[in-house]
């Protein structure tokens, strides 16, 4: 077993998982985080992604030992407590860019990274942001507004 | 107050903040989890499970054919698919024995020390060799369904037609690809089976896990976990899935989850009906077509599952929006030795509209006609007969949905401009466009309905809360949603009173399955019904007119006014107040599934798409640019959902014709992976408008009609006229890939 101390969602935690955990497997079996999905554990659908030192990752595609101590990630259940995390979330229901909610969380923390590092973003960069993230109920357009609506543009 | 407004989704913030909790979030005291052993062949005979001693086989449970003490043998429409393989194989992959352990890791390790030994032999594999088959010795093959259609006389069609326009078309399989991957949690509890599930039709699977489980419906209860993605694959396969973890937790006592990884979910669940479609027609100059005789062969796969009903849609909807006088058409559902295909949005239709409304480009490009003239002379309108002798009674749309996609996509212009650009040489873009004109007819198909019987309630609390019991299932459309607006409009409630949990199936009554576009259209129409008990209740209580506006009932002879929560109280006094209704069925809805005649379905929705592209001339590769639709739904009871609908379904259509292959290679998926089975991401969709018109549907809840399957029908033809408009080229087979365009070039000898 390897023991960790890491910041999760601005909160100092003590981890124990064993060697070949991934982190997306410590995050929902061990600490009960949900809300980062697995939607095919092979790096393309971008269900689990999660931010790492304030990097957008995939967390099926990180092996959790990597990670040293007072590495900071924050998951969805983290960024209701932060201003910008809240405001996309409101912009995701006005816009009605949720359906079934799995890709939901992994796209939100697509799009607080892509805010965190471009206040305005047009819609090209807004699409590349995005690529890495799979949606197959809404078309994406749906998607784009709320990204819009979160950085204050209608 | 509610209607045709843009309402917020009820479970939206639950979704934002990842608090939902999916099957796979979900853990018991004691939970094993299952594994699923598999043929190693697609046909033959099983011999033995060899079980390696080096593997301690006593940590882990193990489920064979043996040990089933019901039936084993999956119930959907004929009960022909094994829970677990007994002796004959017929698919690569099918489930022969089942391992529950502690963890993944030991069901997985157990699962390499057994060896499933076979007798191969001959299987029949893909659409190709069918076609081969049957055009050789239909005979020889074995199908499930072969409905036919005859309208008026073929022979005299033909005799005065001025031209003869013959083509095949094929399409391929597609993977629904919802997010959420299928999965299961079977438990016991009180001497009662649980199963916990991401599935869309409750209904279907109690029956299901009961006969194989060897108890009755009511001691097996399903409870619909909050469901991530469907589209029709969580139509029938729940049912398979379900009784595997049903019977794994009956041999172990403790529950058990069964959750697919991403590659076993493409390479053994259901798909799209891969298709042939030969259409035969008689054309006048100005381009009326006066006989049609088409073929449809559907690849079925190696079990009944839902392949007749998925055909007899295909089927009837195999003339697209056109009302023809001399029809035959003969079709097939096909057995061969792949993984049953299933329900996936459409129905069959998209299959066969891509034929048909490819068709009439095919037939425009050769006569030398605009696709726009051509389908205008070809229109259903309100009287029109179909093939299948329905008369189109109200609200035919086809004609307004063209006309409108036509003007604001500028079709004409650009479509003859585009078709000029092969001559000029400077670009290395080619650009085109194409339409399509789409149908979709909204419930059960033919007499389904009626067999169905749903039955739906609501339930007053004291408290004036509302709650409705439907079986049927939030998948992301926004049901819930729809259904609370539906209930609180016409009760005059604020929709907060209003509550609509996921089904439970020892609380709700079977209001049928949440599939065919009859959710809004059917059950939305039956809590109409039992509001206007419940309001006729209120009335009978305090014996005076009752007027209801934002949760005030005003008494009208007696002119006094109460909150509804005080009305929910007194009518409770007496008793629990529970209303449940069955559905209305249309008394003029006539089908003769014998002859295979009548009102196929009571309403249709329309549609019309047109799609703008470009084509790189080197790599042929297409990059969609534009997307114009217009859809007719009858009435949208929620705008912004409605629109997601439409629009979800369009890209997932785009998908379905230009970037998703799946093939078939030694009866496995070659594409079984997210890294090979290619989706729209954000980065291929092109600019997207969507219009809705509303031509309110008499008997629909406000007037609302089906409109969940019908934006898959008319993407991908629309996109091969495209492709037509833009390089010359008649591609008849989706996807459209950059080697199918090349390989058609090649034939014409331009390459």
């Amino acid at each position: 077993m390897i023991k960790r101390r890491w910041k999760i969602n601005s909160k100092i935690q003590t981890v124990e998982f064993s060697e070949d955990s991934r982190l997306l497997d410590v995050l929902r079996e061990r600490l009960d985080l949900i809300g980062t999905k697995e939607g095919c554990g092979e790096g393309e659908c971008g269900a689990c992604s999660v931010l790492i030192d304030n990097v957008l990752k995939l967390s099926c595609l990180i092996l959790a030992a990597t990670l040293p101590d007072n590495t900071e990630i924050m998951t969805i259940e983290g960024i209701e407590n932060t201003t910008l995390g809240k405001k996309i979330q409101k912009a995701f229901i006005e816009a009605n860019a949720v359906q079934c909610g799995f890709c939901t969380p992994g796209m939100i923390m697509a799009t607080y990274y892509l805010l965190k590092n471009f206040k305005n973003p047009d819609n090209k960069t807004i699409r590349t942001a995005l690529s890495g993230n799979l949606c197959r109920c809404t078309g994406y357009r749906m998607i784009f507004d709320a990204v819009r609506i979160a950085s204050g543009r209608k | 107050m509610y209607i045709g407004k843009d309402i917020d989704r009820i479970d939206g913030w639950e979704k934002v903040t990842g608090k939902t909790r999916f099957v796979a979030d979900h853990r018991m005291p004691g939970m094993l989890f299952g594994l699923t052993i598999r043929s190693p062949i697609s046909k033959g005979r099983l011999k033995n499970i060899y079980f390696d001693n080096r593997f301690d086989f006593s940590q882990v449970v193990i489920v064979t054919a043996k040990d089933i003490k019901g039936s084993n043998f999956i119930h959907i429409i004929k009960d022909d698919m094994p829970c677990l393989v007994s002796d004959r194989i017929n698919y690569l992959g099918e489930p022969v024995a089942l391992i529950a352990a502690k963890s993944p890791a030991i069901a997985y390790e157990a699962s390499r020390h057994i060896k499933v030994e076979t007798i191969e032999e001959t299987p029949l594999l893909g659409i190709e060799e069918i076609v081969k088959t049957y055009k050789r010795e239909p005979d020889s093959l074995t199908y499930f369904y072969q409905p036919t259609i005859n309208k008026g006389n073929l022979k005299e069609g033909f005799d005065e037609a001025s031209y003869i326009v013959e083509s095949e078309f094929y399409t391929g399989f597609q993977e629904h690809l919802y997010l959420e991957p299928q999965g299961v949690l079977a438990y016991q509890k009180n001497g009662k089976f649980f199963i916990l599930g991401s599935l869309q039709c409750p209904y279907y699977v109690r029956p299901a896990v009961a006969k194989v489980l060897g108890i009755s419906e009511e001691d097996t209860i399903i409870i619909q976990a909050p469901t991530g993605g469907a589209f029709g694959g969580k139509e029938d396969f729940p049912s398979l899935l379900a009784a595997h973890a049903a019977l794994l937790s009956q041999k172990s006592g403790k529950p058990v989850m069964i959750v697919y990884d991403r590659e076993e979910d493409i390479s053994f669940t259901t798909k799209r009906h891969p298709s042939y479609v030969h259409h035969k027609a008689g054309v006048m100059k100005d381009g009326r077509i006066l006989a049609l005789d088409s073929t449809i062969l559907f690849d079925a796969g190696a079990y009944t599952t839902l392949s007749p009903v998925v055909l007899s849609r295909g089927t009837l909807h195999s003339c697209s929006v056109y009302s023809i006088p001399n029809v035959r058409i003969v079709a097939k559902a096909v057995m061969s030795n792949i993984p049953p295909p299933g329900a996936f949005r459409g129905f069959g239709a998209p299959q066969t509209i891509f034929a048909m409304e490819s068709f009439i480009d095919t037939i425009a490009h050769r006569l030398k006609l605009n696709p726009y003239d051509i389908r205008k002379k070809n229109l259903l309108r309100e009287g029109s007969q179909m093939a299948f002798g329905q008369v189109l009674k109200e609200g035919v749309a086809a004609e307004k949905c063209l006309d409108r996609v036509v003007a604001i996509s500028g079709f004409n212009k650009k479509y003859e401009s585009y078709k000029k650009q092969g001559k000029k040489k400077e670009s290395d873009v080619l650009r085109g466009i194409g339409i399509s004109t789409i149908l979709h007819g909204g419930s059960f198909t033919g007499s389904g309905e009626q067999v169905l019987k749903s039955r739906a309630a609501i339930e007053l609390h004291p408290d004036g809360i509302v709650e409705i019991l439907v079986a049927n299932t939030e998948m992301g459309q926004g049901m819930i949603t729809t259904f609370c607006q539906i209930v609180a409009e016409k009760l005059g409630i604020p929709i907060e009173m209003v509550r609509c949990p996921l089904p439970d199936t020892s609380v709700v009554p079977n209001s049928g399955p949440t599939v065919a576009s009859r959710t809004t259209m059917i059950v939305g129409r039956i809590l109409l019904l039992c509001c206007d008990e419940l309001l006729k209740k209120i009335r009978d209580k305090y014996g005076d007119e009752v007027k209801i506006e934002k949760g005030i009932v005003y008494l009208q002879k007696s002119r006094r006014r109460l909150s509804f929560k005080e009305v929910a109280s007194a009518l409770n006094k007496s008793g629990r107040v529970y209303i449940e209704m069955p559905y209305d069925f249309p008394p003029d809805q006539v089908w003769d599934e014998e002859n295979y005649r009548g009102t196929a379905y009571p309403v249709y929705s329309w549609g019309a798409i047109a799609i703008e592209i470009e084509v790189n001339k080197y790599t042929l590769d297409v990059t969609p640019i534009n997307l114009w639709t217009v859809y007719e739904i009858g009435k949208a009871i929620n705008r912004k959902a409605a629109i997601g609908q439409l629009e979800g379904g369009s890209i997932q259509a785009l998908g379905y014709g230009l970037l998703e292959r799946c093939e078939l290679k030694d009866g496995k998926f070659y594409q079984n992976k997210l890294q090979t089975y290619i989706i729209p991401t954000s980065e291929d969709i092109p600019e997207i408008k969507t219009e809705i018109l509303e031509v309110p549907y008499s008997r629909g809840p406000f007037g609302a009609k089906g409109i969940g399957e019908l934006p898959h029908n008319g993407v991908a033809p629309a996109l091969r006229n495209a492709v037509l408009n833009a390089l010359g080229l008649e591609i008849n087979e989706i996807p459209i890939t950059p080697e199918k365009k090349s390989a058609s070039l090649k034939n014409r000898g331009l390459l």
